[in-house]
C-alpha cells in the first residue's frame, strides 16, 4: 500500500459535505500534487488528512497503519508534518527560535544537528539565524516555515498552497528547495493554485472539482490533458 | 552667586523626594504591569482581577507575616514579610488557577470575545475583592518591621554637613534589588528556557504552536503561575513601602495598565520601561518644585508658589493622559506590543 | 414548568416577583424602608437603561459610569444652589478669565493640529501652545481658587449655583453628561473594546478627582448639604392642616375607636410617619415619570431603522464597515445617549439625597453594579436592564442584613467572646460583594444573554 493513503474521504464543517469521497495517497520521495478550482475542497482535503476535519466516511493510513481517529497533535507525533498557508512563523522570534520550536516534541538530543541540516537545505536561513522571522521577506519567511515543519523529521509533509503571493522567482527558488526536501525521502503533498508550475514539479497530481477526484496522473500527464489545461491551467 | 553647597543641596532634595521614590515606585508598577502584560499576551484578554490578585497575595503575605512574628520568628534587619512572601505566592497561584479553571477555561473553549473576557474578569475581580475585605477588612494595615532606613537623613546631614538629609528606606532598596533580580530571571526564563520560549510561541501564534505540539494548558497553567508570583511580590513590595488597603490596590490597576500599554501591550521590557515612565511622570508632575528652585535661583527669581505642575491629588490623571496621549499617536505601544518577545 | 421559562412571559413574571418582594419589605420591615427601597431602584433602573443604550444596542464597554452620575450630581449642586456673591467678586472674575483662556488654548491647538502638516512642527507647536496656555491661565486661576475658597469656608466657599428648582438639573445633569461624553467620545471611541474599558474607566476617576479637590465648584470634600427639594418637607406637612385631615380620614374607622387622648396622641405618630411616607411617594411619583418616559423612548429607539442599525453594527462590525457605515460616528451617538441618560439619574439620585458627597463615588457601587443590573437583567433588552435595575439594587440593599443574618446562624455556636464570631460578623456586608461576582459569574455562564434576554431577529443594515 502507498506510504500515505486517504480513501472515500466525505464530510465537511456543517450539514453539507464539502468532501464527496475523495481518495489521496502519495508515497515516500514523490511529491503529489491537489489542485483544482475554487471551492473544489482542495484546502480541505488536505486539513482532513492532517485530522482537523471530522469526516464521516474513509479512512487514512500511514505507513499501514489507521490513523483516521488521531488528533492532529498526534499526527505530527507520528511524523505528518504541516505547513499552514498563512501565519506559518513565530514572527516574533528568532528564525533559529522558530526551528526550535518546531522541534517542541522532540525530546532528543539531537535538534541543534537537525537544525544545521535546515540551515544546509536553506543556507539564507543559517545567514540570518538571529533575526527575528517577522522582518524577513516574503521567500525567506515561507522557507522559516518549512523547516519548522522539518524539524520533527517527519515523513510526510503537507503544504498549503507555499507560493501564495511570492514573486516567480522565489516560487521557483522554493519548488527548488522542495524537490531537495523530496530527496530525502519525504512524502510531499501540496495544494497549489500555481497549478501548473506545482505539476511540473509533480510526481503526481489530482485535480479536485466538487469534492471528488476528476483527474488523476502523473504531472506531465495531466498538462498534457487537454480537458485539464483548458478548465484549470488556463489554456 | 550660585554656591556648589547649593546645587548639591538640590540635588539632593530631589533625589529624595522624585528620584528614590519614583524608582521604587517604578518597580512596583513594573512588576505589576509585568502581570498584566503576560496575561494579555498569553490569555489574550485585559484582566481587571489584577489589582485585587495583588492585594490578595499581599493579605496572605500580611497575615503569615503577622503569624510568624507572634510565633517570634523574624529576619532580623529584613521584613519578616519577606519569608512569608513565598509561601503566600503558593496561595496566590492557586486561587488563580482556581479561577481559570472555574472561570476562564471555559470562555477559553468558547472562544469568547475580549469584551466577555473584560466582563467576566470583573466578576473575579468582585470575588477577590470580597475575600480579602472579608479576611482582613478594608482598612490600612502595616506590616513592616525590620531596620526602617539604609540611611537616615539626620545622620546623611550630621556626616555630610549639607542643609537637606538623604533618606534611604530599606524597603525602596529592597524594592529596587528584588525587581532586577525577578526581571532578570524572568527574560532569562522567556528568552532561554525551552519552557519560556514555548510561552512566547503560543502568545505569537497560537494555532502555529498548537501544530508545532506545544500544550496550550501547560502554557497558561505557567502563566498564570509567574503572574501570581508576579502580583503577590509587587504588591508585598508596595505594602511594605507604603501601607496596605484593598481599595488602593484597586486603583493601582490605572497606573498598570497605563505601564503595559504604554510599553506596547504583550511585551515585558516595555511593560518595565512603562511602568518606570508612569512613576516618574506622576512624581515629577506631581511634585512642589519651590524648595529646590529657591536653592539654584537667585532671590529675586524664586517662586511664589509651590511651584508644582498639579496637585498630588490628580496623580491618576498623569497616567491617565500619558494613556491616551499613547493610544491616540501610537497605540502599539513605545515597544510594538501584543506578543511576548 | 416549562412555561415559565418561556421568554415571552418572563418580563410580566419578573416585575410581578419584584413587586411582590417590594410587598413583602413593606408588610414584614416597614412601607417607608420599601419606599426608600424603590426609590432608589427607580433611579437604578435609568442607570441601567443608560449603560444598556451603549452596552446592549452598540457593544461599547464604558466603564466610567461613575464620572457620569457625579456629573448629574453636579448638575444638581449647580442648579439648585443660591449664587454666592462675595465668592463671585472676589474670584469669579479670574474664573472666567481661566475658562476663556482654557478655550482659547483647546482652539489654538485644534487650528494647529488642522492646519500645520509637519508633524515635528506640528508638536512642538502644540507643546508650547500647551505650556504657554497653562501658565497662563494658572496665573488668574489660582489666586480666583485661593479668594473663592476664603470666602466663608466653613459653609461656602465656592461659587454657588443659580438658585433655580433643583428639578430642572435633571435636564441639565443630562446634557453636562452628554457633553463631557462627546469630548470623551472622541477622544476614546475607535479604540479597541478592552481599551475603551480601561480609558473610561480612568477618566471617571479623573472626573471624581477635579469634583473632590476644586472646592470652588462644588465644595470638594466638604460636600454641599441642604439641597432644597423638589417635594414638599415632612416638617411643613406636619403642621398643614390639610395633610392631617387627610391621614385622620384615612385612618377614621381606626380613630374613632379610641377615646380623645388617645385619638390625638395616635394621630400625632399616623402624621408623623405618613409624612415621611408621602414624601417618598411624591418622589416615586417624579422618578417613575422619567423612568417611564425613557423606558419608552428607548423601546422606540431601540426597534426604529436607527436602532437596527446600531445593533447591525454590533454584531457584525466588518459588514457595517463595509455598507459604508461610519461606525466610530454611530459609536459616539450612542455614547452620548446613554452617559445622558447615566447623568439624569445622577442629579436624580443627589436630589433624593439631598446633598452632594464626591467621597461616596466608589465604583464598585456606581460602575460595576450598575453593569450588573444590565447584564443579570439582559443586555440589549430595555425591559430587562430596568428589571436589572430593580432586581440588583434590590439583592445590593437587602443582602446587607441577609448577611449579617447568616453570618449569625455560621457563628451562632462559637463561643460568645470569640475574636473570629466578631470579626465574621463585622465583615458580613463584604459577603454581598462576594454573591454579586458568583452571580456575575453565574448569569454569564449559564445565562449569558440575561434574565429577560434580547428578542432575537434578523437585522439587516438599511
Amino acid at each position: 500500500m502507498i506510504y500515505l493513503t486517504a480513501e472515500n474521504m466525505t464530510g465537511g464543517y456543517g450539514a453539507t459535505d464539502i468532501l464527496n469521497g475523495c481518495s489521496i495517497s502519495v508515497d515516500r520521495g514523490e511529491i503529489a500534487v491537489i489542485v483544482g478550482p475554487n471551492g473544489a475542497g482542495k484546502s480541505t482535503a488536505m486539513k482532513a488528512m492532517l485530522g482537523m476535519l471530522k469526516l464521516r466516511k474513509g479512512q487514512i493510513t500511514l505507513d499501514n497503519r489507521d490513523i483516521t481517529a488521531l488528533s492532529p497533535q498526534a499526527r505530527v507525533s507520528v511524523g505528518i508534518a504541516f505547513v499552514p498557508q498563512t501565519n506559518n512563523v513565530f514572527t516574533g522570534m528568532t528564525v533559529e527560535e522558530n526551528l526550535e520550536m518546531g522541534a517542541y516534541l522532540r525530546h532528543d538530543h539531537n535538534i541543534h544537528q537537525t537544525i544545521e541540516e535546515i540551515y544546509q537545505l536553506f543556507p539564507i536561513l543559517g545567514k540570518k539565524r538571529r533575526q527575528n522571522a517577522g522582518e524577513l521577506s516574503g521567500g525567506q519567511r515561507q522557507q522559516v516555515a518549512v523547516g519548522r515543519a522539518m524539524m520533527t523529521q517527519p515523513s510526510v509533509l503537507m503544504l498549503d498552497e507555499p507560493t501564495a503571493g511570492v514573486s516567480p522567482i522565489v516560487m521557483d527558488e522554493l519548488f527548488d528547495r522542495i524537490l531537495e526536501v523530496k530527496q530525502t525521502g519525504v512524502a510531499i503533498l501540496m495544494v497549489e493554485q500555481n497549478a501548473a508550475q506545482a505539476l511540473n514539479i509533480a510526481d503526481k497530481g489530482y485535480v479536485l472539482v466538487n469534492g471528488t477526484n476528476k483527474h488523476t496522473g502523473n504531472g506531465e500527464e495531466l498538462l498534457a490533458n487537454p480537458v485539464v489545461r483548458r478548465t484549470f491551467l488556463g489554456g | 552667586m550660585l554656591e556648589l553647597t547649593d546645587i548639591i543641596n538640590a540635588l539632593v532634595l530631589l533625589s529624595n523626594f522624585v528620584l528614590i521614590p519614583a524608582l521604587s515606585y517604578g518597580s512596583q508598577l513594573a512588576m505589576g504591569a509585568l502581570g498584566i502584560t503576560l496575561v494579555y499576551g498569553v490569555l489574550r484578554f485585559s484582566n481587571f482581577a489584577h489589582g485585587d490578585l495583588m492585594a490578595f497575595g499581599t493579605m496572605l503575605t500580611i497575615l503569615l507575616t503577622w503569624w510568624l512574628q507572634s510565633i517570634g520568628i523574624s529576619l532580623g534587619a529584613f521584613p519578616t514579610a519577606l519569608l512569608a512572601l513565598p509561601f503566600a505566592i503558593l496561595g496566590a497561584i492557586a486561587l488563580s488557577l482556581i479561577f481559570d479553571k472555574s472561570v476562564y477555561q471555559f470562555y477559553r473553549n468558547q472562544k469568547s470575545s475580549p469584551v466577555i473576557f473584560v466582563i467576566v474578569s470583573t466578576g473575579v475581580m468582585f470575588m477577590m475583592n470580597a475575600i480579602v475585605r472579608l479576611i482582613i477588612g478594608p482598612n490600612d494595615q502595616r506590616f513592616f518591621d525590620g531596620t526602617k532606613f539604609i540611611i537616615h537623613p539626620r545622620e546623611f546631614k550630621d556626616f555630610t554637613g549639607l542643609s537637606e538629609g538623604l533618606a534611604i528606606k530599606s524597603t525602596q532598596l529592597l524594592t529596587v534589588v528584588i525587581t532586577l533580580v525577578t526581571v532578570i530571571a524572568l527574560f532569562w526564563f522567556l528568552q532561554k528556557t525551552r519552557t519560556g520560549k514555548s510561552m512566547r510561541a503560543y502568545s505569537d501564534n497560537e494555532d502555529l504552536a498548537l501544530l508545532s505540539g506545544i500544550n496550550p494548558n501547560k502554557v497558561i497553567w505557567i502563566t498564570w503561575i509567574i503572574v501570581a508570583a508576579l502580583a503577590t511580590t509587587a504588591g508585598t513590595l508596595y505594602g511594605l513601602d507604603k501601607s496596605f488597603k484593598p481599595f488602593t490596590y484597586f486603583m493601582l490597576l490605572l497606573p498598570m495598565f497605563a505601564s503595559a500599554i504604554l510599553g506596547g501591550i504583550g511585551n515585558p521590557i516595555g511593560a518595565v520601561v512603562g511602568g518606570y515612565v508612569i512613576a516618574f511622570s506622576e512624581v515629577l508632575v506631581t511634585y512642589a518644585y519651590k524648595k529646590f528652585l529657591i536653592y539654584l535661583l537667585p532671590e529675586f527669581m524664586e517662586p511664589r508658589g509651590l511651584a508644582q505642575f498639579l496637585s498630588t491629588d490628580y496623580k491618576f490623571a498623569v497616567s491617565f493622559i500619558i494613556l491616551v496621549v499613547v493610544l491616540l499617536i501610537r497605540p502599539t505601544g513605545i515597544f510594538k506590543g501584543k506578543t511576548i518577545r | 414548568m416549562k412555561n415559565l421559562l418561556n421568554e415571552n412571559i418572563r418580563a410580566p413574571l419578573a416585575f410581578a416577583m419584584m413587586a411582590l418582594l417590594l410587598l413583602f419589605v413593606g408588610v414584614s420591615q416597614s412601607w417607608s424602608v420599601a419606599l426608600s427601597i424603590f426609590n432608589l431602584c427607580l433611579i437604578s433602573a435609568i442607570m441601567s437603561l443608560g449603560v444598556n443604550i451603549q452596552w446592549g444596542y452598540a457593544g461599547l464597554l464604558n466603564l466610567g459610569v461613575m464620572g457620569f452620575t457625579a456629573l448629574g450630581g453636579v448638575a444638581a449642586v449647580l442648579i439648585s444652589q443660591a449664587p454666592v456673591a462675595e465668592a463671585w467678586t472676589a474670584g469669579g472674575q479670574n474664573i472666567l478669565i481661566s475658562l476663556a483662556l482654557a478655550i482659547v488654548t483647546i482652539v489654538i491647538c485644534l487650528q494647529v493640529k488642522r492646519r500645520v502638516t509637519n508633524i515635528w512642527f506640528r508638536r512642538s507647536a502644540l507643546g508650547i501652545t500647551l505650556i504657554i496656555g497653562y501658565l497662563a491661565i494658572n496665573h488668574f486661576y489660582a489666586p480666583g481658587v485661593k479668594a473663592i475658597e476664603a470666602v466663608e469656608p466653613a459653609t461656602k466657599g465656592f461659587l454657588g449655583g443659580f438658585g433655580l428648582p433643583i428639578i430642572l438639573s435633571w435636564a441639565v445633569g443630562g446634557m453636562l453628561a452628554a457633553a463631557i461624553a462627546l469630548v470623551v467620545g472622541k477622544i476614546t471611541l475607535g479604540l479597541r473594546a478592552d481599551y475603551l474599558a480601561i480609558a473610561t474607566l480612568g477618566i471617571s476617576e479623573i472626573i471624581i478627582a477635579v469634583l473632590k479637590n476644586e472646592d470652588w465648584l462644588t465644595r470638594g470634600v466638604k460636600n454641599v448639604a441642604g439641597l432644597v427639594r423638589p417635594v414638599p418637607y415632612e416638617l411643613d406637612l406636619q403642621r398643614s392642616a390639610w395633610f392631617s385631615d387627610g391621614v385622620r380620614w384615612i385612618y377614621s374607622t381606626k380613630l374613632d375607636k379610641l377615646s380623645e387622648i388617645g385619638q390625638e396622641k395616635l394621630l400625632h405618630d399616623l402624621v408623623i410617619q405618613n409624612s415621611s411616607i408621602f414624601v417618598k411617594l411624591c418622589y416615586s411619583g417624579l422618578f417613575t415619570s422619567v423612568l417611564l418616559i425613557l423606558l419608552i423612548l428607548s423601546i422606540k429607539a431601540l426597534n426604529s431603522p436607527w436602532g437596527r442599525m446600531m445593533r447591525a453594527i454590533r454584531d457584525n462590525e466588518e459588514a457595517a464597515n463595509a455598507m459604508g457605515k461610519n461606525i466610530v460616528k454611530q459609536h459616539l451617538q450612542v455614547f452620548i445617549l446613554g452617559s445622558a441618560v447615566v447623568g439624569i439619574a445622577g442629579a436624580m439620585l443627589v436630589t433624593l439625597d439631598g446633598q452632594f458627597t464626591p467621597a461616596s463615588y466608589q465604583p464598585l457601587r456606581f460602575t460595576f453594579l450598575i453593569w450588573l443590573m444590565v447584564i443579570i437583567g439582559g443586555s440589549g433588552n430595555n425591559l430587562g436592564a430596568v428589571f436589572g435595575g430593580f432586581f440588583i439594587w434590590f439583592m445590593w440593599v437587602e443582602l446587607e442584613p441577609l448577611s449579617i443574618f447568616l453570618m449569625n446562624l455560621i457563628t451562632a455556636n462559637m463561643d460568645g467572646v470569640s475574636v473570629i464570631k466578631t470579626h465574621l460578623i463585622n465583615s458580613a456586608p463584604h459577603l454581598r460583594l462576594f454573591m454579586m461576582g458568583l452571580v456575575l459569574l453565574l448569569t454569564m455562564r449559564f445565562m449569558p444573554k440575561g434574565f429577560i434576554p434580547e428578542k432575537t431577529r434578523l437585522h439587516s443594515i438599511s
